[in-house]
């Protein structure tokens, strides 16, 4: 064992920096003990304590480096005087992350210079994170279901007060100055604002009204419970509002299930206060097509209704029986619902029996599992058990492309489509696309047809072509 | 109408979007050549989703905060002086002892508290050694009282008794007064539970030399504005926790020429104060935990606030303490420090953390200033682009950044201060603080020091409590 | 709603994503036509198709009347000399195939406006800016007449230095005024005016300047701007921030936005004068 002390008059080393040189060079194999510090007072006096010769301490001063080593032999002393030099030279380089922001985890700490939040947290945190955006100055878009209803009658209480906007919560769909939030569809900005409570009704409205050569340029969701008597059309009033007053908007649709009758009387007096004409949708209502509401816009704004393009399948026979409809959009399912109520009774869930029309989007279905435009699994396992299923004379489906879906439905979807028509039922799709979709359009539409299916840009053709095959079956 | 200009903000420029949630959505925005700012989202701790809804709704709370934090930042301390104590500190009486963090006794306490308790007996001679000092105490002949019961902070095991010198810290509107005991240098000392008879004749010079040569030299030079000195301290490499050379040296020099010129004491003793302090680089330490102290006090009581007055650890417990619960504490076990040690020392000889020296952090110094101090990361063998990192990492969960105290490096932005207990539990992002660390075995003194950090569980108990007072 | 934790990319990795201006949507949306990449820059490169030229950059850049933004890094752009195959929504450079999946509107709607506000608006807006009086520019639109208008403005075609000379930068903004706050000022003589100089100048753009600029002047003609500008525009007739407006203007290029913003002004208040008298 032999001990080496130094003494460096005049090395200044800061008192951190030499911490680390002890802590280093104890990690020195066969170093028993080790001090590096200035010689203080205190610091000689530890390392007297620590065993060191005082004679060989004694005259460093407190501006003097002191190294004090305790090794097995004098080779463990010179390897750790070698790390000593190299842990007292040691310099960081200022790399470029200097000054790089550690990630933010709230709202607020990104939020100056932005002007939109888009939440998606599970629905129990989701009021939390929209408040700070409120705070912060953004209008929220909510995509996460399950928040309990006072706290939206909160949220959009604190919006109005601030002055910002409030989509959702569980609002799928949205276009804000063209750019698509959630689930939408790629439209060019034009003079149609939407303001709707319905995601896949937003859909249908932007795919009809691009086939037309119409352009959306805001669509606000507004969450599915917007228009109840809880939150009394809150976002819905404050979205015709800022609309009706944005100059580049020339006609309005507000599109929804139907409403409670107060709120109804609410949003049907603000649209007749709008400078800016304005289409009531209320879907659900008899008669009542989100077809019909893209004619009456379309009349609005001085454009002819064009024919929506469809990929009409090889004439072949089907079997006589019922109509399935297996669905991943609520609004589009309401919208064939409407159109099949001449079917008489229509089912709700896949055991119903008889006519049945399934939203595979509603929230039974999506417990636990991601959304069907999404992840198509739980579709195609019913597609294939309604084509063995000998009651089922026609199937309906219907297919959304956009922002994010999926990136190419129709592949999944057509071998499944192909074993349907071997085993005797019609297939009919509804394809709620744009031409600038990402999934591209008219591959979807070729691969579904070349399967067997017909396919229909407007989700109401879809449905009476559904209806009609399945009144012949009938009839046969 | 403020309201139309909002949401025409909304409808006449491209959408710049803050994402919290589901990546894929960031993603689809990210492919249309969206402007998008991330936030890495999670989960707060279970159970605590209705107390945090409760507070974002109530519109109270933001009030409260914002009063809070403006009383925080607007504080003006300035050293007015040095005072005996028991004449000073209020409710400290000749059978009461006050110690640093939330609540202990005796038997909870653990080894510097203990050590350092003792060694206040045998200082004022309440006890002839330390076996009989230990007696006492254990049972209960003296009160124990946490210093922030009694405006006042001390560092370490910070035991305050009666005879023992205090610098008294005043802002003079709203007129309020806070305490700190005098730092006694490094090494073995009361406030690392030491008691050796060196600590006890350390303590008495400072009682009898130490504080009256200060007190009659800051009569000379009137309040000292420490907003200021701090201020500069920062700008010269100091965090105002762990690195206080900077500030030592301005008050060294402030006092400097009252110190010289002097009658008061002989000079063998002024000359003895000067050097005391001119070998203690953190001196400074004790005075800006006055600051601490006044300031969060200035904070406190305003009910609904959501904002943080008190960390303290008394070697056992961390506790803190919200403007808007008052006096409650919440409390879980003191963690051990992460740091580097003296000499032989190692981890095994730490005591868990203790001190209301966290003070600095909750007033957005310390830990939370760290890039002005670059060198203390090294503590943890971290990098200067760390001591930004983690002063970066701050802002996530204070209300604002001080006027005064400013950062060069981050072009003079103000400190992260005045911590929301809310957003602690939202982000899960901890105060760190920068400190010391003792020695568990009575007597040993400081063996290390590093970073520690705040337990998350007070903050989730805090959130829980003011949730369960606040008015909607 | 839930949805998986990842996304699968539905194109194969040489495709990128891209936004566009509905500028040069006719263009893209047509049938497939070969161009070729005139210069590049450091942030974005321009290709020549047919009579138009597309300005291609990446995400973070200033929202051009003729620009599309690439969803990824400036790496990809093409480089001087490369064929470009445009049409039907995409843009093949034959390293990355680009589709544009998101269209801006660079023509913004105004609000009808009022002389007298307009005339205050752009009198705040010329003094945080410190716009100089750009020669016989300000007393020619002064005059109303087309061919003083025009003899003024001729000299400033290509003047000054980089891809978009700072003579032609206030040009586009006295073009996209005059055809933007016109009709919000209801003064129908705007658009006859503009009629009769824009055509001249630009049949000389041409000649006089590089293609980038002379395409910028084309689009300022049908009222189509940088966004920047477009939120001036709108500011001026009292939708946002006048303020904020100016500042991030000032802020597009090096003298772009300062000189664009500049002709705005020298515009609005020729317009605001006139309709005042």
């Amino acid at each position: 064992m032999i001990d080496s002390v130094e003494i460096r008059p005049g090395a200044y080393y800061d008192s951190v920096r030499l911490m680390q040189a002890s802590q280093a060079l104890q990690l020195v194999p066969d170093v028993e003990d080790a001090l590096v510090a200035m010689g203080t007072d205190l610091n000689r006096e530890l390392a007297m304590d620590m065993g060191f010769d005082p004679g060989s301490i004694g005259h460093a001063g407190p501006n003097d480096l002191l190294v004090a080593i305790r090794a097995v032999d004098e080779k463990a002393a010179a390897a750790a005087i070698q790390v000593l030099e190299s842990t007292l030279a040691a310099r960081t380089e200022p790399g470029a992350g200097v000054f790089a922001a550690p990630p933010a985890h709230v709202i607020g700490s990104v939020a100056a210079g932005a002007n939109l939040a888009l939440i998606s947290v599970p629905g129990e945190h989701a009021f939390v994170e929209a408040m700070d955006a409120l705070r912060h100055d953004l209008s929220v878009m909510v995509f996460s279901d399950n928040m309990p209803v006072e706290q939206e009658v909160v949220l959009k209480k604190e919006a109005e007060r601030l002055g910002l906007l409030v989509m959702g919560p569980d609002c799928g769909t949205a276009i804000v100055n063209g750019v698509g939030l959630g689930f939408a569809n790629v439209t060019q900005p034009g003079p149609v604002g939407i303001v709707g409570a319905a995601g896949t009704g937003i859909q249908q409205l932007c795919c009809l009204l691009d086939a037309a050569g119409v352009g959306v340029r805001n669509a606000l969701g507004t969450g599915s419970r917007d228009l109840s008597v809880e939150v009394g059309g809150s976002s819905t009033l404050r979205g015709l509002e800022a609309l009706d007053a944005d100059p580049s908007t020339e006609v309005l649709i507000v599109v929804s299930k139907p409403p409670s009758p107060e709120v109804a009387a609410k949003v049907e007096a603000a649209a007749a206060d709008c400078s800016t004409p304005t289409v009531l949708a209320f879907l659900g209502e008899e008669g009542v097509t989100l077809e019909g509401a893209v004619g009456q816009t379309l009349d609005l704004a001085g454009k002819p209704p064009p024919v929506y393009a469809s990929w009409p399948a090889v004439a072949g026979d089907h079997r006589p029986g019922y109509l399935r409809g297996l669905f991943s959009g609520g609004s589009l399912r309401s919208e064939a619902a409407v159109i099949a109520s001449g079917l008489g009774m229509i089912g709700h869930d896949e055991h119903a029996g008889g006519h049945t029309l399934v939203d595979f989007g509603s929230d039974r279905y999506t417990l636990g599992r991601a959304h069907p435009m999404i992840d198509q699994r739980l579709r195609l396992q019913h597609l294939e058990e309604a084509a063995f299923d000998p009651a089922a004379g026609v199937i309906l489906l219907d297919v959304v492309l956009g922002h994010g879906a999926h990136p190419d439905p129709a592949s999944e979807l057509a071998p499944v489509i192909d074993i349907a028509r071997a085993e005797g039922p019609a297939v009919v799709v509804s394809l709620c696309g744009t031409t600038d979709d990402p999934q591209d359009r008219e591959r979807q539409a070729r691969l579904l047809n070349e399967a067997g299916a017909s396919v229909w840009l407007s989700n109401a053709a879809a449905a009476r072509h559904a209806v009609s095959l399945t009144e012949d079956g009938r009839h046969e | 109408m403020a309201a139309m200009s909002e949401m025409r903000h909304l409808l006449d420029n491209e959408p710049v979007v803050v994402t919290a949630g589901v990546e894929v959505l960031t993603e689809a925005l990210e492919a249309q050549s969206v402007q998008v700012r991330r936030t890495d989202w999670k989960p707060p701790p279970p159970g605590t989703e209705t107390a945090l809804a409760t507070l974002a709704a109530a519109p109270a709370v933001a009030e409260a905060n914002e009063i809070a934090i403006s009383r925080m930042l607007e504080c003006r301390p300035h050293l007015v002086g040095v005072a005996r104590a028991g004449e000073v500190v209020p409710g400290l009486d000749d059978a009461t002892f006050l110690h640093a963090g939330p609540p202990l006794d005796w038997e909870s306490a653990s080894g510097p508290m203990r050590g350092a308790l003792i060694g206040a007996m045998v200082y004022e001679a309440l006890a002839g050694t330390p076996e009989e000092a230990a007696a006492r105490l254990a049972a209960g002949e003296i009160q124990l009282s946490p210093c922030h019961h009694h405006q006042a902070a001390g560092p370490m095991a910070g035991v305050i008794s009666p005879s023992m010198p205090v610098l008294v810290v005043e802002d003079p509107e709203p007129h309020r007064t806070a305490y700190s005991t005098l730092n006694e240098g490094l090494g073995k000392v009361l406030r690392y539970g030491a008691y050796a008879p060196e600590v006890i004749e350390r303590l008495r010079w400072m009682e009898r030399v130490l504080g009256p040569v200060l007190d009659d030299a800051l009569q000379r030079t009137g309040p000292v504005d420490l907003r200021s000195l701090i201020a500069q301290a920062l700008q010269m490499g100091d965090d105002g926790h762990n690195r206080n050379r900077a500030g030592t040296s301005l008050l060294l020099r402030a006092l400097g020429a009252a110190l010289v010129d002097s009658d008061a004491a002989p000079a063998t003793d002024r000359s003895a104060v000067y050097g005391f302090i001119d070998s203690n680089d953190h001196f400074m330490l004790n005075v800006v935990m006055a600051v601490g102290k006044l300031t969060t006090d200035a904070a406190s009581g305003v009910p609904n606030s959501s904002l943080v007055t008190a960390m303290a650890r008394n070697g056992t417990e961390f506790g803190i303490r919200l403007s808007g619960t008052g006096d409650e504490w919440f409390t879980a076990p003191a963690p051990i420090v992460d740091g580097l040690f003296l000499g032989s020392f190692t981890a095994a000889d730490a005591n868990p953390d203790i001190g209301d020296s966290a003070i600095t952090e909750t007033i957005g110094l310390g830990g939370f200033a760290m890039a002005a101090a670059p060198a203390i990361v090294g503590f943890v063998g971290g990098s200067a682009a760390g001591a930004v990192q983690r002063t970066l990492a701050m802002y996530e969960i204070t209300m604002a950044e001080h006027p005064a105290f400013q950062i060069p490096i981050l072009e003079s932005r103000g400190t992260p201060t005045g911590i929301d207990a809310m957003l602690v539990v939202r982000t899960g992002v901890k105060p760190q603080i920068n400190t010391g660390v003792a020695g568990k075995e009575p007597g040993v003194g400081m063996v290390g020091a590093g970073l520690v950090e705040a337990p998350i569980e007070c903050f989730v108990d805090a959130v829980k409590a003011l949730a369960g007072r606040t008015i909607r | 709603m839930r949805l998986r934790p990842k996304s699968t990319n539905g194109f194969m990795t040489r495709n990128v994503t891209a936004a566009a201006s509905l500028g040069i949507s006719t263009r893209l949306e047509g049938p497939p036509e070969t161009g070729v990449c005139l210069g590049e820059s450091s942030e974005l490169s321009w290709v020549q198709v047919g009579g138009h030229i597309l300005v291609l950059s990446g995400p973070s850049s200033t929202r051009l009347p003729n620009g599309v933004t690439l969803s990824r890094p400036s790496r990809r752009l093409p480089h001087e000399g490369d064929r470009c195959v445009v049409g039907e929504g995409q843009i093949d450079t034959g390293a990355v195939r680009i589709k544009v999946i998101r269209w801006w509107d660079s023509r913004p709607s105004l609000s009808p406006v009022t002389p007298h506000v307009l005339e205050a608006t752009a009198e705040t807006a010329h003094t945080l800016l410190g716009c100089e009086s750009y020669d016989a520019l300000a007393p020619a639109l002064g005059s109303s007449d087309p061919v003083t208008i025009q003899r003024a403005m001729r000299p400033l075609l290509g003047r000054g230095e980089g891809l978009t000379p700072e003579g032609d930068d206030v040009l586009v903004g006295v073009l996209a005024g005059l055809r933007l706050l016109g009709p919000a000022l209801g003064a129908s003589s705007a658009k006859a005016l503009l009629d009769s100089i824009a055509p001249i100048i630009l049949l000389d753009a041409p000649l006089h300047t590089t293609s980038l600029s002379a395409s910028l002047l084309r689009h300022a003609t049908a009222g189509e701007v940088a966004g920047p500008v477009a939120s001036l525009l709108r500011a001026l007739t009292g939708r946002g921030d006048l303020e904020t407006a100016v500042t991030e203007v000032a802020a597009m290029g090096a003298t772009s936005g300062t000189a664009t913003a500049c002709g705005v002004l020298l515009a609005a208040q020729s317009l605001a004068k006139g309709v005042n008298v």
